[in-house]
């Protein structure tokens, strides 16, 4: 409770609730967009830190929150434990793949499309969930990554062999060359090449995908998709079409994990057999945990999180004074980075609960109630 | 025409049907540290085997391009044509000479220099550089362990009195631990005496900490090249190749090395 009450339901319902949200907001429009220029600087800052590393993993994490906030939408909001989150990943880069990659159709038509059938199949793979629930769930979820795992090694041989999958930098359509900062070369053609020219891409996707992701939330598909979480027998008490809502849910995560394939293949540019191993879906278990279950800021804070730390902690082994000396972590790179990852679920688990987020929300409470404050 | 090795639009095919490189450029520039990476079969080797010489040995013959080092152009049919403009190789798997002993292993490193005082003071400078070979100046190679034999072969090409050493899979079944060492020493070398280094490598994570500039090579062509801080940054490099399965075996192979108390 920060002490500000809503007395009408209006005011419960607006995206931006006070005049705080409004500067926070604001605050963070103006990083986003400052961020790019910043990485532009060349810079070498002191004790040798990658800083254009530092960029990629920018990058990443707006792809990853795309298929964060969708993994927390159907965990965090909607309480159906799958962890078929992987397959669609692999799903979305098929699709991109064959139709980017083979036929040469534009991102832009690849992204629709891949969206579709993420949707699609994610109804069909929701099924399970309207008998099981739980652990059964995740049992029968899991059967269908490995299912999506063997589909997509087979995809590889056949199109591209045994060579890893190949995207092309998507272009930006000759109508739209007006856009600011956008100057064809040579050929007429304007390349999303880089990391500079991607954090835009990809800033926009993430952007619109939360506001489409809050907005569904706030809505009454949202509340219905809370109400199933909570108690599914009382939500069809109350007229919540229980089978409907479980299988929206499922379809709307799928079609934005599905958009995540998509854009982490383009950025990416290649993917491979080993890019998707089930590991992920605990990769992105630790995003929204870390974060923040059931919240959207938690997706936003927690991939961002998991793609800027490893960087922090390879700088720290690589150059940092003491720390460079200490062998074993030389020799356990990966592990000891997913080792920290382990405990910080632990420890937020057991301390708190709400994760980055909830941190967040409690220094704005403190905050509000000054002085009085406990 | 640069001072350094040049390599242009290299086509190389075995025994006429397999083609191994096709359309390879790159150049090490004098006083460089250059990597290439590459998974198995990409054509990594094959290009050590043409800047060296070694293509006819394995049935390969260069169809079109050209190598150049120091301005001058290589006879890729030439063995020890190379040598003689001071490229000293360590091969793939080492290949010293087992039944010689260390000192005539590095003797045999300076075969093209005439004996005298400057290949004296080059012998005690390798034993300078590897402690652990002054021990056992007089044992038969073929008695050390493999990481001293690793050392051994590239005291043996530093015996060559090289200007560009081409190290082929220095990694190739050691312990990480030394390794590390010998990139180290490869890094020195670089610096404080300008030695141009071309390292071949499928521990990407170790060729990119180490070098100032690196090739991805995949089936048979360059696919992206570019200062190593770059390649570091890029996605696609750090997605195919600073991924974890690496990392795991080689966390593997130290742990085995430091149990049994093996060459670490």
């Amino acid at each position: 409770m920060s002490g500000k009450y809503r007395t009408a339901y209006k005011q419960d319902m607006a995206l931006v609730k006070t005049a705080p949200q409004r500067w926070v907001a604001g605050a963070v429009a103006l990083i986003a967009v400052a961020a790019p220029f910043i990485f532009e600087i060349d810079w070498t800052p002191p004790l040798g830190f990658p800083w254009a590393t530092w960029f990629t993993a920018i990058n990443l994490s707006l792809v990853a929150i795309v298929g964060a906030a969708a993994f927390n939408l159907l965990l965090g909001y909607t309480h159906q434990v799958s962890v078929a989150h992987a397959a669609f990943l692999m799903l979305g880069t098929m699709t991109a793949a064959y139709f980017g990659s083979v036929m040469g159709l534009s991102v832009w038509v690849v992204i629709p499309i891949s969206m579709v059938a993420g949707a699609v199949v994610g109804a069909i793979v929701g099924l399970p969930a309207l008998r099981f629930r739980g652990l059964y769930l995740l049992i029968a979820t899991f059967g269908v990554h490995f299912f999506a795992f063997l589909a997509f090694k087979k995809f590889n041989v056949r199109y591209f062999g045994f060579v890893p999958m190949r995207f092309d930098p998507p272009t930006i359509p000759s109508w739209l060359h007006w856009l600011p900062f956008v100057n064809p070369d040579d050929n007429g053609e304007f390349l999303i090449k880089g990391n500079f020219r991607f954090y835009w891409l990809l800033l926009i996707a993430a952007s619109l995908s939360i506001l489409f992701m809050v907005n569904i939330i706030r809505s009454r598909e949202g509340r219905a998709f809370m109400a199933v979480a909570e108690h599914d027998v009382s939500a069809a008490l109350i007229g919540i079409n229980v089978t409907k809502t479980k299988l929206l849910a499922f379809a709307v995560s799928s079609a934005f994990v599905s958009l995540t394939g998509v854009l982490g293949s383009y950025y990416v540019r290649a993917r491979g057999e080993d890019s998707f191993p089930f590991s992920v879906v605990l990769f992105y278990a630790i995003m929204i945990i870390v974060g923040g279950l059931g919240s959207m800021k938690g997706a936003v804070l927690g991939s961002l999180f998991f793609y800027m730390a490893p960087v922090f902690f390879d700088w720290a082994r690589a150059d940092f004074p003491i720390i460079k000396e200490i062998q074993f972590l030389q020799d356990f790179q990966n592990e000891t980075n997913l080792a920290i990852f382990g405990i910080l679920i632990i420890v937020v688990l057991v301390l708190r609960p709400s994760g980055i987020a909830g941190i967040w929300t409690s220094i704005r409470d403190y905050a509000a109630k000054w002085p009085f404050s406990r | 025409m640069t001072a350094g090795l040049e390599v242009h639009g290299l086509d190389v095919v075995y025994n006429n049907a397999v083609t191994a490189l096709s359309g390879v450029s790159m150049k090490v520039e004098p006083g460089q540290f250059v990597a290439v990476l590459g998974a198995n079969g990409a054509g990594k080797t094959t290009l050590v085997r043409s800047i060296t010489g070694l293509l006819f040995v394995h049935g390969g013959a260069l169809r079109e391009g050209a190598i150049s080092f120091k301005g001058e152009k290589i006879n890729p049919d030439g063995v020890g044509g190379a040598v003689q403009k001071g490229i000293c190789q360590v091969p793939e798997g080492r290949m010293i000479f087992p039944r010689l002993t260390v000192e005539e292993n590095l003797m045999c490193g300076a075969a093209r220099r005439k004996r005298g005082p400057e290949v004296d003071r080059d012998m005690e400078r390798t034993f300078e550089i590897f402690p652990q070979l002054a021990d056992r100046r007089k044992q038969n190679a073929g008695f050390l362990s493999g990481g001293e034999q690793q050392m051994l072969a590239v005291g043996r090409a530093l015996m060559g009195a090289p200007t560009l050493i081409i190290c082929d899979e220095l990694s190739l079944g050691l312990a990480p631990l030394i390794v590390k060492d010998l990139f180290e020493l490869l890094t020195r070398l670089n610096r404080e005496e300008g030695l141009s280094v071309l390292v071949i490598e499928q521990n990407a994570r170790l060729a990119l900490e180490n070098s100032d500039y690196a090739y991805v090579l995949e089936t048979g062509k360059v696919v992206i090249e570019g200062s190593s801080a770059e390649l570091r940054a890029d996605p696609m490099v750090q997605e195919l190749y600073l991924g974890g399965a690496g990392d795991a075996k080689d966390a593997y192979t130290s742990i085995v090395a430091r149990y049994r108390g093996g060459a670490a």
